[in-house]
């Protein structure tokens, strides 16, 4: 698979799962541009970056705020002309009650709004220049199905409406060249060492309970982006070790 | 949404993400591996007349450019049009000025990380003033843009890109002998448009052949390019007697672009160093440029100066 010469964006590089993509991505020989809310979390793949002769680019923005977002994709279309890819990771986990009838106001609001907002925002800003060049390849985060239920009902409706957005981006933009798919991670470790590149070789043993990791992810959403994933468009791919198939029954909450 | 979007020719199978293939079973062709691409071309003054010019004779070319120019806003028709017509070649643009250290170490350091590596560096970004002006650094901007900043520059990337591989280091210049005035580098004493500006392209004369020194073991080379008398917006300040000379005498800017693009690129040149191109024939430079002590002096000057604006915000 060529990678270099390849522009892909990473949005929203704050957790486990961004780092690790930014380091698959970079390399694999791509120019990868980070966009986190924090410089705290692009620091150190800048440092690392530098070390490992990457190509790289950081940028700071709150990817839920849709005129940040104009401003990144603005410098990022000057600076490198339309993307190869773009994987849109923003998002996290709802603290709170995983039952609807015991969630607040403001989980609900905010964990939709955090949750989606950013893809819509970020895929708005990207898709011009996709259309325009009729190529391109884009990956939504979701949440495999037994991570969404164990979640908060907002968390839940959030990732959920993620693998139809994405299928409808897939229908609309077919005829533009530009595919679009969904992973759909099961748990994964929050904190990515970035002093530890990616282990090719390493065997993983599939597990009940825990998920199969960031990396793991983060390479499959590499193989989506690439040229190798060229007929793959609109799926929803669960990343998740096989979790959802073969693990037990969560313990079960208790419904009053 | 308004279905703007260009639709596939007919009797092409359109691929998703893959463009417009016209046989499926191309794929084959395409997994099988393409060459290390290209380094990227930096370009410094990418909106000159000679920017611009030797900018589209590597796009034909097929390199992947860098476009450094002062204001994003400048550069972007130049990078539009060359995305339009060359729409396989990458185009990148980064803004800083040249003129004002802390700019320069911003982006070069932005840059440093995105291209670890570069084919060349071309230094086309020169400017001329007819008063004198003072950069919030309070450095002469003739000198500051023409000489100070490509070195700060250059010095970057030199500590920084992969130093394995060659990179070509070229100056777009003139055989200039200009007395530099290691006294009153800034001009505050005494200014005059022409000798101040012929002043500081000695500076990059003597710097280009300092660098071309320690690159003596290769692989990096640093080379002049005198592109002679180009209509170009350089000299838009200049007397109005040297403009019309330039406007007389003066050529196109295309010949210099090719000329310069075959100074970058070409397999026979890839031992070139130290060297005063003249278009594409090796010229002589004045002695005065050649002189080691000279050079060395106005290095450790320029390092003193660049130590004065570190502090500097942008």
């Amino acid at each position: 698979m060529e990678w270099k010469g390849k522009v892909v964006l990473v949005a929203g590089v704050g957790g486990g799962l961004g780092s690790a993509l930014v380091q698959v991505l970079c390399s694999a020989g791509a120019t990868t541009i980070a966009v986190a809310r924090r410089t705290g979390s692009l620091s150190p793949l800048e440092a690392l970056a530098r070390a490992q002769g990457w190509s790289f680019r950081s940028l700071s923005a709150d990817l839920g705020r849709p005129a940040e977002v104009g401003r990144v994709f603005e410098r990022v279309t000057d600076e490198f002309g339309p993307l190869d890819g773009l994987s849109v990771n923003a998002g996290h986990w709802v603290v709170g009650d995983p039952l609807l009838h015991k969630s607040s106001d403001d989980e609900w609001t905010k964990g939709l709004s955090d949750n989606l907002d950013p893809m819509f925002f970020v895929c708005r800003a990207a898709l011009p220049a996709m259309i325009a060049r009729g190529r391109g390849a884009i990956v939504l985060v979701s949440a495999t199905e037994r991570v969404r239920y164990s979640g908060n009902a907002s968390y839940c409706a959030s990732k959920g409406a993620l693998v139809d957005l994405g299928a409808k981006l897939a229908h609309d933009y077919r005829s533009s060249g530009i595919r679009v798919n969904v992973v759909l991670p099961g748990s994964m470790e929050h904190d990515v060492d970035v002093s530890a590149p990616p282990q090719e070789a390493a065997t993983l043993r599939l597990r009940d309970q825990s998920g199969v990791g960031a990396w793991e992810v983060a390479r499959t959403i590499r193989f989506l982006l690439s040229d190798e994933a060229r007929w793959v468009s609109g799926a929803a791919v669960r990343v998740d070790g096989g979790f959802s198939t073969h693990g037990k029954e969560q313990p079960s909450v208790g419904v009053p | 949404m308004a279905r703007d979007w260009p639709t596939p020719a007919r009797g092409r199978v359109s691929v998703p993400g893959y463009g417009v293939l016209s046989k499926p079973d191309s794929a084959g062709a395409v997994m099988a591996g393409v060459p290390d691409p290209e380094p990227p071309y930096l370009i410094t003054g990418a909106t000159g007349a000679v920017g611009a010019a030797v900018a589209r004779a590597l796009a034909r070319e097929r390199k992947p450019l860098v476009l450094w120019t002062r204001t994003r806003t400048g550069g972007q028709s130049v990078c539009e049009t060359l995305r339009a017509e060359f729409p396989d070649v990458a185009v990148r643009l980064v803004d800083g000025d040249l003129g004002h250290m802390s700019s320069v170490r911003k982006t070069a350091a932005e840059l440093e990380l995105v291209c670890p590596r570069l084919g060349a560096i071309i230094h086309c970004a020169g400017v001329l003033t007819r008063l004198r002006e003072e950069t919030p650094e309070g450095l002469e901007r003739m000198f500051a843009t023409n000489h100070l900043g490509p070195f700060l520059l250059t010095r970057m990337l030199c500590e920084r890109l992969e130093r394995a591989r060659p990179t070509r280091i070229v100056f777009v210049s003139a055989a200039s002998a200009a007395p530099i005035h290691f006294e009153d580098l800034q001009s505050r004493r005494t200014f005059r448009a022409l000798p101040a500006f012929a002043s500081s392209k000695t500076a990059q004369l003597l710097f280009a052949f300092a660098l071309a020194r320690r690159f003596s073991s290769g692989p990096w080379t640093s080379n002049v390019f005198f592109p002679g008398v180009v209509r170009s917006g350089l000299l838009r300040e200049a007397p109005w007697i040297v403009r019309a000379f330039s406007r007389a005498v003066g050529s196109a800017a295309d010949r210099a672009g090719d000329s310069l693009a075959w100074v970058a690129t070409a397999a026979s040149l890839a031992s070139a160093n130290g060297q005063f191109f003249e278009g594409t024939r090796i010229g002589s430079t004045p002695d005065y440029v050649q002189d080691v002590g000279r050079q060395e002096r106005l290095w450790e000057a320029s390092e003193r100066i660049l130590s004065t604006t570190q502090g500097h915000a942008g």
